[in-house]
């Protein structure tokens, strides 16, 4: 709020420095207009002046602070075309039967002073000097570029405040664009540095894995050879066991033979053949071979008790 | 006065292009009709003519500048300055030729 106002009462003081400048740029026109036909100086001096004064006038307008350099020059030739006046007027007085058919109190247009008679006088004899078109060319010149100066500051403000919303605009964009690549390069180093550490960690593993595979061989070594060792050590054992037992078993153990011819096994029908007579052993020998009465085979063969032993 | 003369070019060069293509020919052409009318004495020429060819010095000079800026490697500002002048004494000396031709010619006007 403050930078507007400033900048408000800075445009302020320029509309009214061009305003000051311009008013001033007319009325010397119109007094130069008036006073260039007295002599080749008034209007050679005049024209430098208030040429001057129109170069002060558009620098004043569009380039505002170089005026302080050109208001020098405008009023040096305002100050020159002054002291010619006076020269010339000291030089060449106006006579006093020029002025004594002037009214001086009829004088209202001008100072009462001799230039100021003698326009007066002129006006009379010449009504065409102060030629009511002049001053109404002057006026609109007047209003004309007032509005257009003012027309002039208001689009060069717009502009200036686009330019500066633009720069800011950009300048915003850098920043996050900056910003951007900050922080895309931190994010980098650090998945590096995990990445890295996270090698370090896989590599510490792998080498404790393997110190722990070689270990875990090691062991596993040990251990097959000791088992070899336990192995062959119960292999000759058992061979040892086995052999004792296989001696053991052919000297100890021996597998009674049938002392005699198996029956033969009765195929047909016990109804339609006649049985065989068994030769049924006598009956003092009955208990020593565990047979008895009640066999029911009537007979002390293995095979006729249980026809399936030898199958 | 060299360092017045750095500072003044830079003061120069810092004005806007329009002003200096606008304001040089226009000092030029003062300068030269100002310059041309002291030199030629009180009745060289009606202040009326003086006027008119400080105006079309001062168009020329504005034209023509930006056309010979390209050839001559010098600032904006002396370019349209010396064409201001230029354009000034150019259209000076077209009309009086002209002139000229016209009152010396057989059928002209004061030549029966």
């Amino acid at each position: 709020m403050i930078m507007t106002m400033k900048l408000f009462v800075a445009e302020l003081w320029h509309f009214a420095a061009v305003f000051v400048v311009l008013l001033f740029f007319v009325a010397f026109y119109i007094r130069w207009m008036q006073s260039y036909r007295i002599s080749h100086g008034h209007f050679l001096i005049g024209m430098g002046a208030v040429g001057s004064t129109f170069v002060a006038l558009l620098v004043a307008m569009f380039a505002f602070s170089y005026l302080v350099v050109f208001l020098i020059l405008c009023l040096l030739g305002a100050g020159i075309w002054l002291i010619y006046n006076d020269w010339y007027f000291y030089r060449f007085p106006i006579g006093r039967e020029v002025l004594a058919s002037v009214d001086v109190h009829r004088a209202t247009l001008g100072a009462n002073t001799r230039l100021g008679r003698y326009l007066r006088r002129r006006q009379e004899s010449q009504p065409a000097i102060f030629n009511s078109l002049v001053w109404l060319i002057g006026a609109c010149l007047l209003v004309v570029s007032l509005f257009g100066f003012g027309f002039y500051r208001v689009v060069t403000a717009i502009a200036v405040g686009e330019k500066r919303a633009v720069a800011a605009q950009k300048a915003a964009t850098a920043e996050v664009k900056q910003e951007v690549v900050q922080v895309r390069s931190e994010l980098t180093q650090t998945f590096q540095e995990a990445t890295d550490s996270l090698k370090a960690g896989q590599q510490a593993i792998v080498e404790s894995t393997q110190t722990v595979n070689r270990e875990t061989a090691k062991l596993a070594a040990t251990v097959a050879r000791e088992t070899k060792t336990a192995n062959s050590r119960l292999e000759r054992k058992l061979d040892r066991t086995n052999a004792n037992v296989e001696r053991a078993r052919k000297s100890a153990i021996i597998i009674p033979a049938p002392v005699r011819s198996s029956p033969p096994i009765n195929l047909l029908s016990p109804d339609r053949v006649k049985p065989v007579p068994v030769d049924v052993p006598q009956r003092r020998n009955r208990h020593k071979v565990g047979y008895t009465e009640a066999d029911p085979c009537d007979c002390d063969s293995l095979l006729a008790r249980n026809p399936y032993l030898y199958q | 006065m060299n360092e017045f003369l750095q500072e003044l070019a830079t003061a120069l060069n810092g004005f806007p292009p329009i002003l200096i293509v606008l304001l040089a020919p226009f000092c030029g052409s003062l300068a030269a009709c100002i310059v041309v009318g002291i030199a030629g004495g009180p009745d060289a020429d009606s202040p009326g003519k003086i006027a008119g060819q400080f105006v079309v010095g001062w168009l020329a000079g504005a034209f023509g500048g930006p056309l010979l800026a390209p050839i001559f490697n010098a600032p904006a500002y002396t370019i349209g300055f010396v064409a201001g002048a230029s354009g000034y004494w150019g259209i000076k000396v077209y009309l009086k030729k002209k002139q000229d031709e016209i009152l010396n010619k057989p059928g002209g006007p004061g030549n029966p």
